[in-house]
């Protein structure tokens, strides 16, 4: 049951998700928009151990968690020792590897764009042929550049999607086309001049700039 | 897309012919907890709750509408069988969308179709009263309408063991424990529990349980078209409905600010007052019910909104605090000695009382979270 104040189904979605209760655990949901050939191993590679790392519990025989630090082998994501990356495991060991919060410092000035390159080639390594990377984080200035990244490592398919309210919530996923934003746009329940001025805006092109987080699903 | 859920879509949400949906052409909405891909072990806890998938046609225009649960989830099944029965009745077919279920080894699946029609909700601030009565009265007929063929049906709107009758206050009290457990209604308990008792009992109808102005589009033809039945049937006292939909529609067609409180605004008097009082008035009266049976019924549905969405739903505070505003107010004008009746119905005399009635001096403020 949800009240007029919050919003609600009807041929269109509600698009104000209430923060709290509902929206936890709902993290790793978008893998069901990705074929993963199996189910056995995850690799996840985060800042911090998060809670949704148990969630992924709930899809995967095996987790295994690596601190972004010891991914990238320097502190705080900062650019790798000895100008490569080798992530410690052999090639083929997971069908899925999750990155996350890291895009923003791929893009960065500390993590160039050839080292980024070679930390998604050795994710790429380590999954198992028709494996899944799911990456998530906050845009930032090398955003626009991610699906050429990761297609440049080798992935075969690349999906971005916008992540509302961001990508630790991700009440709703929008493939980042602006159709598909568009058509988001004004299936919103919440109609008025702000909802057609960000229609008009997704269909111009500028839908890049409406929302701030980005998955990409990758298939390897 | 995971293979069992593109299969799914493939089968019930078929597009001009397309073989697969394109990946750009779906669209994740309402990402709620977990949908585990298996099941490590023992049932699905009931909170996991799955999403929701927006389909675009092949010109990105909203096609179908889509939700994905767990297999075992029993709320969306009941909604299916519902959709699914009043698709084959030739009266009220109309009034929901056209609905396909299926289950899998993990999922379960039920696709609408797009409604394209405005909600009920965008249409009220333009309304002028007479037609805001008048859509507020379709609505609610349709709904009896659709509660009737269904309590006649072959689902099983009851719950095991409930009778056809209920005295209110027996049903209220697990709403009032949870209440009162949480800390909402100390002292004030005993008026809410009197104003219940006093209602008696009253005959139990399936209610659709969540009719507020966003579940009804107007079709492009004029006709109303009911949606989200996954509550329907859980609650069966009588006025519900009709209580919810004047309440949230009255809110949403003013554009209030949050912290205002309907009942306060049935009392300032004003047509808009007087067309909400009309019709509970009408509908009270078709139902036989006696004004203290109408007071009562307030009382139980604000208990039973507020406990559900605090202790069931275990919704965010921006969801139950407006509705233990309203309680709120009510425990002010029961504490003032007045009685709660004339505050919903007509003759009253309006916001000052009428004659030998005490006038309305309510405190407010008693309720409080703990």
């Amino acid at each position: 049951m949800r009240p007029a104040e919050g919003g609600g189904p009807h041929g269109g979605p509600p698009f104000r998700p209430a923060p709290g209760p509902d929206l936890v655990g709902s993290v790793v949901n978008p893998l069901w928009l990705a074929e993963l050939p199996a189910r056995e191993g995850v690799l996840a590679i985060a800042r911090d151990p998060a809670p949704w790392v148990q969630e992924l519990a709930c899809h995967f025989s095996r987790v295994h968690l690596l601190e972004a630090s010891d991914a990238f082998g320097a502190g705080d994501g900062g650019p790798p020792k000895g100008g490569g990356v080798c992530l410690p495991f052999p090639a083929g060991t997971f069908d899925c590897v999750v990155l996350w919060s890291l895009p923003r410092r791929l893009g960065g000035r500390r993590f160039g764009r050839s080292e980024a390159r070679r930390f998604l080639a050795e994710c790429r390594r380590v999954l198992r042929p028709g494996g899944c990377l799911y990456m998530a984080g906050e845009k930032g200035p090398g955003a626009r550049g991610w699906t050429k990244a990761l297609r440049g490592a080798g992935f075969r398919r690349v999906r971005a999607y916008y992540a509302l309210p961001s990508h630790e919530g991700p009440g709703h996923l929008v493939p980042s086309s602006g159709r598909a934003v568009a058509a988001f746009e004004r299936a919103r329940p919440t109609r008025g001049r702000r909802s057609a001025v960000r229609a008009t805006l997704a269909r111009l092109g500028g839908h890049r700039f409406l929302y701030r987080s980005m998955i990409h699903l990758a298939e390897g | 897309m995971n293979a069992e859920l593109r299969e799914l879509l493939r089968s019930m949400a078929s597009d001009d012919g397309a073989r697969e949906w394109e990946w750009d052409r779906v669209v994740l909405v309402r990402n709620g907890r977990k949908l585990p891909f298996f099941r490590n072990g023992g049932p699905l806890r009931e909170e996991a709750h799955g999403f929701d998938l927006l389909l675009l046609g092949p010109d990105f225009r909203p096609r179908h509408y889509c939700k994905v649960r767990p297999r075992e989830d029993p709320k969306l099944t009941h909604a299916s069988r519902i959709l699914e029965a009043l698709a084959t009745d030739p009266v009220l077919a109309g009034a929901v969308p056209p609905t396909r279920s299926r289950r899998t080894r993990n999922l379960q699946v039920q696709v609408t179709a797009y409604l394209t029609g405005p909600r009920l909700d965008h249409l009220l601030a333009d309304m002028p009263t007479e037609a805001w009565t008048a859509a507020v009265d379709e609505v609610l007929d349709l709904a009896e309408a659709i509660s009737r063929r269904l309590s006649g049906g072959a689902i099983d709107l009851r719950p095991r063991g409930a009778n056809e009758a209920l005295p209110l206050r027996e049903l209220a009290r697990s709403g009032l424990d949870h209440l009162e457990e949480a800390g909402f209604i100390r002292g004030v308990r005993p008026l809410l529990e009197e104003a219940l008792a006093r209602a008696g009992t009253l005959p139990m109808t399936a209610q659709h349980g969540d009719l507020w102005p966003g579940n009804v589009i107007r079709s492009n033809g004029g006709s109303w078209q009911i949606l989200d039945f996954e509550e329907f049937g859980r609650v069966r006292m009588p006025l519900f409905d009709t209580l919810h939909m004047l309440r949230t529609s009255e809110l949403a067609r003013t554009g209030t600010p949050p912290g205002t409180i309907w009942l306060a605004r049935l009392r300032s008097g004003g047509s808009e007052a007087a067309a909400a009082r009309r019709i509970l008035d009408a509908r009270r009266r078709a139902l036989s019910l006696s004004p203290a049976a109408t007071a009562g019924a307030l009382v139980h549905y604000l208990v039973e909104l507020a406990a559900w969405l605090h202790g069931v739903r275990r919704a965010p505070p921006d969801y139950w605090e407006p509705v233990l505003a309203e309680l709120d107010h009510v425990a002010g004008v029961l504490r003032s000695g007045a009685a709660l009746e004339d505050l919903l119905l007509p003759g009253s005399g309006g916001p000052s009382g009428g004659p030998g009635r005490p006038s309305w001096s309510v405190p407010g403020g008693t309720l409080r979270a703990p």
